[in-house]
């Protein structure tokens, strides 16, 4: 785990996961400020209220983000630029999950796996002060095994939790493919789409893929253990985000991303230990 | 090569959070158990209120959001009791006072809302089955 590798998997894996920050952060504004009806991040158990920043402050904090953002993917002022960008992403996502009507879950796993590159130059601080200083960051700049080991950890974690949660709730019994031929039919899938309403008229097929969705989310952890089982985690759970984006219009792009880049492309590509 | 002392600390910091506050707060940003979806109900509902114009109205405004299929149960988060119970039918009276109470507290200038439930089930044959149910409401403020 301690172990240093050449640093460019990293440095791909850290642009990508700023450039799916940036589509979370920036695409999207702060919503309507009613009456307060939840508090669903840490930021809103602070007691602070999301609509004393006007939305001028939101914009603001959006062009900030993108500024630190982009020094961090160009090796600029680091570790600071990485610190800034991660504090203004969980700042503006929770002055978003505030505002909202429910929880917003696509940006919880690009969040994390920001706090964790963050904290890969936060760690390594000196080693790229030195390097910065003689001009080769590129060339001097390691990654720790333990940062992309922990990412493939947490992003299985975040599976394995909702695979529990499913059988805490509603026990084995969520698999028997009831739930998803009524979610089909009350969402309007079933209407909109040729395979919603060919699934939710199958009650074999409907258990099928229930059964399967159970099993893959439980056992997610235990898939990272070998190259060849992590590379078909990814890609399954890959898939399974494109069939609820086109079934439920729920896009989990950061989630169908970062599953691409660290369950399936660094694997593949990673030196053997 | 050996962790140093700052990587161990951050390591057992981020599993430790990832792996303790969901199962306490549930779903709180950036922790989550990612609840959606996680509850086998025998009946699903919705609840939408449309205006004199036959416009959808807010769901935050007229609390009645879906909170079922996005947090079952939430353990934090929600100040709110949404209308819509989830997986079973409203009664009328429910509704009533749900409805009237909102347009006093919020001081809603409109004659009349139509609130409607929608109710999926599994009919008897198997197949899945949708209802609706609509009820008009008359603002008396």
């Amino acid at each position: 785990m301690g172990e240093r590798i050449p640093a460019r998997p990293g440095l791909v894996a850290l642009r990508v996961t700023l450039v799916v920050a940036g589509y979370y952060a920036l695409v999207s504004g702060m919503h309507d400020c009613g009456p307060r009806l939840h508090y669903l991040s840490v930021l809103g158990l602070s007691g602070i209220e999301p609509c004393v920043v006007p939305r001028i402050g939101f914009s603001l904090l959006q062009v900030l983000f993108a500024l630190a953002a982009v020094l961090w993917a160009l090796q600029k002022a680091v570790p600071y630029s990485a610190w800034a960008a991660t504090g203004l992403f969980v700042l503006i996502e929770s002055l978003r999950q505030e505002t909202s009507h429910y929880s917003d879950h696509q940006p919880y796993t690009v969040t994390m796996v920001l706090v964790l590159l963050c904290a890969w130059y936060q760690i390594e601080r000196r080693a790229i002060r030195i390097a910065a200083s003689e001009r080769r960051l590129a060339e001097a700049l390691v990654l720790p095994r333990w940062v992309p080991a922990l990412a493939i950890f947490y992003l299985a974690l975040t599976y394995t939790l909702s695979g529990v949660d499913k059988l805490v709730h509603s026990g084995p019994s969520w698999a028997d493919g009831t739930a998803l031929r009524m979610w089909l039919v009350h969402s309007g899938a079933a209407e909109r789409s040729t395979l919603g309403g060919w699934i939710a008229a199958s009650p074999r097929v409907a258990f099928l893929l229930q059964t399967t969705t159970l099993a893959v989310e439980t056992l997610a952890l235990l898939a990272t253990r070998t190259r060849i089982t992590s590379v078909l985690l990814g890609v399954t759970l890959i898939g399974m985000h494109l069939a609820t984006w086109h079934l439920f219009s729920v896009h989990f792009f950061g989630n169908m991303v970062l599953c691409a880049v660290f369950l399936v492309w660094y694997p593949l590509r990673r030196p053997r230990a | 090569m050996a962790l140093s002392r700052g990587e161990r600390v951050f390591i057992g910091a981020f599993v430790a959070l990832n792996v303790v506050v969901p199962f306490v707060a549930k779903d709180l940003y950036p922790f989550s158990v990612f609840p959606m979806f996680s509850k086998r109900s025998e009946t699903l509902s919705r609840v939408e209120v449309f205006g004199p114009d036959g416009a959808q109205l807010s769901s935050d405004v007229f609390e009645t959001l879906e909170l079922d299929v996005f947090v079952a149960e939430p353990k934090v988060g929600f100040l709110i009791t949404s209308l819509d119970p989830g997986d079973r039918a409203l009664a009328e009276s429910e509704v009533q006072a749900h409805v009237k109470r909102v347009f006093r507290e919020r001081e809603i200038d409109l004659p009349f809302v139509d609130a409607e439930q929608t109710l999926t089930t599994i009919g008897s044959h198997g197949g899945v089955v949708t209802t609706r149910v609509r009820w008009r409401v008359t603002n008396d403020g």
